[in-house]
Formats: structure tokens, C-alpha cells, sequence
């Protein structure tokens, strides 16, 4: 008989208890499904016996927060409700973080902005949703709204830096032309020279000889030539990588332009006049004239001019325009009369010129003293910002300052525009090959200057619990 | 499990909610001061969401252990399953905001879910394949559980039919058919014995096909799987057998016919067995997987939603 196979024949074959017992597959789907999740239950328990709570955290705490990261009740703070999540109080307790402004509308929770857990992730670093929660759509509790109110990013939707906007110009009072001081000629105290702008701008904190102050001219003055500790800058230092401080020197006649404004009030003198109050020079020149008179009593029966030479009639040119010819004394008779005629050319040469050059003043009646316009160079222009010179060291200045070698009026606001700035800093900062660019890099949200000291409330052992 | 046009409105209920969360999702992520997170509210909605997707899903395993449960038919439960835990994965993905996480629990837990997926996916594209591949290529399938079962049955039934066919080739009347014994008939006896005529009688082949069975055969349909073996490849095989069709008496053809005939259905099951694993092989990953999945996602859950 050959072999026949139908369904009856191959239904014999079948072992119909076969479902009772477990095959292979199915024997190894069950302990599968029993080991693996009992491995993982295994794991649980055994990072909790060995007493690692990594395996929960959502990554190492930053580095700031990284001595006590072991011990999360430090922050995590245990109430009578289920949720342990960190409160505005853990933070406050060492961070004593002013807020913003006082007439915000709301004031988010710490956490919100600053996210922990995020390795060496910098929590200064916030999004700029986090301040797009209020400026994108900026409304004040009371009063009258004084920022543009749609601010949500700096590559679109930052407004031109306010020194720059229309209609707005630089305050100085100090007559500069920047144009006339980069040229190549310019006299310098020994012989032409070519300016730099780091021969006057520096930012606080460099330490070195200013090339023009009056250290370069011994004889001149004996105020001091380097900036001292008192002056070093204000507010909270964020950038300590070059030693230098964020922002440019306070400019100073002393440090920047004695060498070359020289305020030499009389041929025969070498000593310059102080650079100080007009009745403080005038103290100075009268006593320096009667000096000379006295230890030169012979100067008496020379002519009034005598050592000025061409100065006079420089001089006379200068004040030409201003109709107020430097008309010369009649002869002198005696000591005390050469001295007060000398004195007088000294005195008009100086308020009528060398002040003049810098200084917008009042010259008054002969007699009296001018008044100056009080000096004012403004030291910081991006007062609800922050910047960094030394961390912009490695371009040159004119890539910034672009107008500077064209810039002939005081008035002329030469800070780089927002898109100079737009043109590295990015949104997306290194993921799109550029500097940073969010709100944080120049804004801060906490007003620091209302810091109040804070008393520690951890001990050691509070604080290295865990570890 | 077929994927076919009964499979429409879960597709479509799918791509609903897909489009819905993602409709969701775009501005949260847009204007979410951390971006977006698992902590944040929206992100624990999408987690909530998901984690029920796979509750969901993972519920199919004990629709299947109690299946008398009067909670819908197997098959919507299985399409539920395919689909609604497929949909889980944007949702916990929107959920983590497209982020393995940092803590080695979140990591784990995001490896095991791709792990869930990926094998899920697998599984549904070979259970929509793989059977009518089977159906073609294993004619003569029959319970992968008793294979191995079968398989015995099929050495017995070849030896059966190899020592009827050698005891009638070694003149075994025994054993001989009708013809033979009728030839043996007018051949006479020797010493008492029966012997069968000079044309039935073929020792020298008789010893090859038991030399044969023995190596061959044999081992071929006891061994589990039949790889490395010449009767492991029907072209090889097929030679042989007919190899051994032209040394054999024609008589015996059928016998021999039988024997090739069993090989052929070892073939075919052992193609079944190899077929069967990867039907099914995948669930060895994706059930295990998917326990430790709920498991760990509980034990995350509770502890997000606490610190």
C-alpha cells in the first residue's frame, strides 16, 4: 500500500493533550516574561540598597550644586503633601535673588527658569521663553509702560539699541574728534604718531602705562598715571577670564591726554598748569609767574612776550574767528606789574585755547573766571545690558565701532548697531555655528544691585549628607 | 494577523489622535519656557496619555489568558493593541520631548519602549506576511507544537517502510508482495527455507539501502533539524531517491517512493519549525520587554510625579 496521507491520518498524529504542556517557545516566552522584569525590579532594589538615587535623577546636579548633590532633601524638601518638588524657598535659602522689576506683573517660580539636573549645563543659561513669558507681551502692574513690549528673541524681534534709535545722540561735553586723532600724522609728544584706540580705551583693570598720560611727560604732573583700585568697576563681575573687567576705563586727562595737551601756561615755565578748577589754576599760575619774576628779576626790563615767539601770534590766529584778538598789555614797570601782565596772557592763552579744545565754557568778564561745562563721557551706554570687551579681543575695534575713523562730532553715537551684534550672536548660538544669542547673554533677570547679604542656614554636615 | 482593509477605522481613529497631539504639541514646544518636558503639564498629559496607550495594549495579554472575558472580540483587542500601542510611541515621545532623558531609569525605560516598538512592528509585519508564506511553502504544516512528535512518527514510518522493503529484497517472504511470493512460489526451498526467485532477490543493493537509511535517512528525520544533512536539499535528494530507483526493482518503487515522500514532509517541517520562529520569535523580545516596560514606567511615574 503506498503511502496515503489525509486529514484523517495526519489528525492521528496529533497529541491531543499537546496544549497541556509547555513547549520550548512557549516555556521560554514565560520565563523571559518573568526574568526580565524581575531583573529590573532586581536593579531597582539593588540601587537602592547600595544607596544611589542617580538612577531616578533626570542627570548630575550643575556644578555649583554638585557638593551636596547627593543629598536631594537638601532641595527636595519633604512636606506633608506626596510632592517633594523644589520650591522658590529651597533656592532662596541661599540664593537671596532680587527680582526683576518692581512693577512686573508676575514673577515666575526660580525653577521655571532655572532648570537643575542638566549636568554642567550653565542655570544662568535660561530660555528666552522663560523672559518671552513677560516680554513678549510686557505689561506692568501700574504706570506707564517704558520697553517695547513685543521683545521675544534677538534675531527678529529686539529693537535697535536705544543710544542708536532716531532722534537720540551722545551727551559728552568733551569736544573729540576721533577722525582728527587716527591719523597717521597726528603730533604726539615726541614726533608724529599713529594713535590706537587701546592707546585710550582699555577696559578696567589692565594694569599697564597709558602711552599718553603724564607719565609720559615726567616733568608734567604728578597725578597718578594708572587707574586705582577705587575706580575699578561696578556691578557683578561676570567675566574673569582675561583679569579685565567688561567695560572700557573711565577716560581721564591725566591718563589719556595730558602727553599731548600739554597745559603749558608760559614759555618760560616748564611746569604745565594743573588740570583742576579754573581758581585752583589760577592759583597755581599766579604763584608760579611770581616765582619766576622773583628768581628772574631781569625778566622785568624784557618785553612782556618774552619766550613765546611764534605763540603769540598762533595764538592771536586761533582766537581770530571768536573776534577776541589777544590784545597785549602796555609795559610793565615794576616786578608785581610784569607778573599780573604775564599772568593775564598765561591765563587768556589757557581759558581762550588749550580749555577751549575740550571744554565748552563760559569765558565771562575779564576778570572772572570760566565756567566750565561739567565733563560728561559716558561710561556705560547699555544700561539694562551687559557687555564683555575682552571677550570680543580677538577682532579690532573698527570691525565694531565701523564710523569711528569718520566720527568728527562729540555727539556722534559711535556703538556698534544690534546688527553688528546679530551678525555672531544667534538664537541658536553654537548649533548654528554662532555666538550665543539668547536674552541671558546680555540681560539679567535678577536685579543684583538689591542683593542682600544672606546668614547660612546648612552646616557641613547638613550639606555633605549622602556623599 | 492580516493587515487589511478591516483595519480602516483604527488606522483612521490613529492618525486622528496623531494629528491631534502633534497639533498640540507644535506651539507647547514653541513657547514651553524649558522647552518641552515630561515635568511640565503638557508633558504630563502626553505622558498620561501614553502610559494608557500601553496599559491599553499591554491589556491584550490577559484578554488572552481569559478569553471567555465578554469584553469585546479577540481581533479588535489585537487591532487595538497594534494600533493604539503604536500610537503610544508619539505620544511618549511628545512626552519626553523627543529626548532619551537623562536619568538611567528614563534611558531604560525609552530603550525598552524601542525596543517594544521596533519588535511590535517587526511582529506585525511578519505576522502579515509570514503565514501565507507558510501556507505556500509548508503544504504539509501541521502543529508547530508537535513537530517534534510528528517527526518520530515519520522515522517509525520509515523504518516500517524500509524493512519491508529490504526483507523483500533479501528474500524475506515475509515481507514480499503478492508477485514475489508468486515468483518464490515455483523457486522451491533450500534447507527448509523459502527462498524467492533469482529476479525479487538483490542482496548487494539491499545492503545499500540499509547503508543508506541507516546513515541517511535516519539520523536525517531523528535529528531536530535536518541542516548540514544531503537530505536536507530536495534537489540532492531527489537524485538519490531516483538514484537508487534505477538500481531498485521496479516493484519496489513505491516504497521507495514513500521513503522520499517522508523526507519530503521532514523538509517541509522542518521549514515550518524554521518559518514558526520567526513568526513568533519576536514575541520572545516584545512580551518580555513590554512587562519590564509597565513595570519600570509605573516606578517612573511615581517618582516624576513626586520630586
Amino acid at each position: 500500500m503506498p503511502r496515503v496521507r489525509t486529514a484523517k491520518t495526519l489528525a492521528t498524529r496529533i497529541d491531543l493533550q499537546y496544549f497541556t504542556r509547555l513547549h520550548g517557545f512557549r516555556r521560554w516566552r514565560l520565563v523571559l516574561s518573568i526574568i526580565v522584569p524581575l531583573l529590573a525590579v532586581g536593579w531597582l532594589l539593588g540601587e537602592k540598597a547600595s544607596g544611589n538615587r542617580a538612577i531616578y535623577s533626570s542627570g548630575p546636579v550643575s556644578s555649583a550644586h554638585a557638593v551636596f548633590g547627593q543629598n536631594c532633601n537638601l532641595c527636595h524638601v519633604r512636606g506633608a503633601s506626596f510632592s517633594a518638588a523644589v520650591g522658590d524657598k529651597a533656592c532662596l535659602a541661599c540664593h537671596n535673588a532680587p527680582i526683576h522689576n518692581a512693577q512686573q506683573a508676575f514673577t515666575p517660580a526660580c525653577s521655571s527658569c532655572h532648570l537643575e539636573h542638566k549636568g554642567k549645563f550653565k542655570m544662568a543659561a535660561t530660555t528666552d521663553a522663560a523672559c518671552g513669558q513677560c516680554h513678549a507681551s510686557l505689561h506692568v502692574k501700574e504706570g506707564e509702560l517704558k520697553f517695547d513690549p513685543h521683545v521675544s528673541d534677538f534675531d527678529n524681534k529686539h529693537p535697535q539699541f536705544l543710544p542708536l534709535r532716531h532722534g537720540q545722540y551722545d551727551p559728552g561735553t568733551i569736544n573729540l574728534n576721533h577722525h582728527a586723532h587716527l591719523q597717521p600724522t597726528l603730533r604726539g609728544p615726541n614726533g608724529p604718531v599713529q594713535m590706537q584706540c587701546s592707546d585710550c580705551h582699555r577696559p578696567v583693570g589692565v594694569n599697564q602705562p597709558w602711552p599718553y598720560s603724564v607719565a609720559a611727560v615726567p616733568a608734567a604732573s604728578q597725578q597718578p598715571a594708572v587707574v586705582s583700585a577705587a575706580e575699578t568697576q561696578q556691578p557683578r563681575k561676570r567675566f574673569t577670564e582675561t583679569g579685565a573687567g567688561p567695560y572700557m576705563a573711565r577716560l581721564k586727562y591725566v591718563n589719556q591726554c595730558a602727553a599731548c595737551h600739554i597745559l603749558q601756561f608760559d614759555p618760560l615755565i616748564s611746569q604745565p598748569a594743573p588740570h583742576d578748577k579754573p581758581e585752583i589754576v589760577r592759583a597755581f599760575i599766579v604763584e608760579k609767574i611770581k616765582q619766576l619774576v622773583k628768581e628772574n628779576p631781569g625778566l622785568v626790563h624784557k618785553p612782556i612776550t618774552a619766550g613765546y615767539g611764534d605763540q603769540i601770534e598762533a595764538a592771536r590766529n586761533f582766537l581770530r574767528p571768536a573776534r577776541d584778538y589777544l590784545v597785549l598789555p602796555k609795559a610793565p614797570t615794576t616786578p608785581a606789574n610784569w607778573a599780573e601782565q604775564r599772568t593775564e596772557i598765561a591765563e587768556r592763552l589757557l581759558w581762550r585755547k588749550d580749555c577751549k579744545v575740550c571744554h565748552s565754557q563760559t569765558t565771562g568778564e575779564s576778570d572772572k573766571l570760566p565756567t566750565s561745562v561739567k565733563a560728561v563721557i559716558p561710561a556705560r551706554w547699555l544700561l539694562h545690558a551687559e557687555f564683555d570687551h575682552p571677550a570680543h579681543r580677538m577682532m579690532t575695534c573698527e570691525s565694531c565701532h565701523s564710523r569711528i575713523l569718520e566720527s568728527r562730532q562729540t555727539a556722534e553715537v559711535n556703538l556698534p548697531g544690534i546688527e553688528t551684534c546679530r551678525r555672531c550672536h544667534k538664537e541658536a548660538g553654537a548649533m548654528q555655528a554662532a555666538a550665543e544669542g539668547r536674552c541671558y547673554e546680555c540681560h539679567s533677570y535678577h536685579d543684583w544691585r538689591k542683593e542682600q547679604p544672606l546668614k547660612g542656614k546648612f552646616d557641613l554636615n547638613a550639606l555633605r549628607a549622602g556623599n | 494577523m492580516l493587515i487589511d482593509s478591516t483595519h480602516r477605522v483604527w488606522i483612521a481613529v490613529t492618525m486622528v489622535a496623531l494629528g491631534l497631539g502633534l497639533v498640540v504639541y507644535i506651539p507647547y514646544a514653541l513657547v514651553a519656557v524649558q522647552g518641552p518636558r515630561g515635568g511640565s503639564a503638557m508633558g504630563i498629559v502626553y505622558g498620561s496619555m501614553g502610559s494608557a496607550l500601553m496599559l491599553f495594549a499591554g491589556l491584550l495579554g490577559a484578554r488572552k489568558k481569559f478569553p471567555v472575558w465578554r469584553v469585546g472580540r479577540a481581533t479588535s483587542w489585537m487591532r487595538g493593541h497594534l494600533w493604539l500601542g503604536l500610537l503610544s510611541f508619539p505620544f511618549i515621545l511628545f512626552h519626553s520631548g523627543f529626548s532619551l532623558g537623562a536619568a538611567p531609569l528614563t534611558r531604560t525605560l525609552m530603550v525598552l519602549f524601542i525596543f517594544v516598538i521596533v519588535s511590535g512592528i517587526v511582529g506585525a509585519m511578519l505576522q502579515h506576511f509570514l503565514p501565507r508564506v507558510i501556507t505556500t511553502r509548508v503544504p504539509m504544516e501541521t502543529v508547530y507544537e508537535q513537530i517534534d512528535h510528528v517527526c518520530a512518527q515519520l522515522a517509525t514510518e520509515a523504518t516500517d517502510a524500509v524493512t519491508e522493503l529490504l526483507s523483500a529484497l533479501e528474500g524475506d517472504l515475509e515481507h514480499a508482495n503478492p508477485q514475489q511470493r508468486a515468483e518464490a512460489a515455483s523457486a522451491g526451498t533450500m534447507g527448509g527455507v523459502t527462498f524467492a526467485s533469482a529476479i525479487g532477490v538483490d542482496e548487494p543493493f539491499a545492503a545499500t539501502l540499509h547503508s543508506f537509511f541507516d546513515d541517511e535517512i535516519k539520523p536525517y528525520l531523528v535529528q531536530h533539524s535536518g541542516r548540514g544533512r544531503v537530505l536536507a536539499d530536495k534537489e540532492r535528494a531527489s537524485a538519490m531517491f531516483q538514484q537508487f530507483r534505477i538500481l531498485c526493482p521496479e516493484d519496489s518503487w513505491p516504497r521507495l517512493k514513500d521513503l522520499e515522500n517522508i523526507c519530503e514532509e521532514k523538509r517541509e517541517l522542518d521549514r515550518q519549525r524554521v518559518l514558526h520562529r520567526l513568526l513568533h520569535g519576536w514575541l520572545l523580545v516584545h512580551i518580555p520587554a513590554s512587562y519590564a516596560l509597565l513595570l519600570l514606567g509605573a516606578v517612573h511615574a511615581v517618582i516624576a510625579l513626586r520630586y
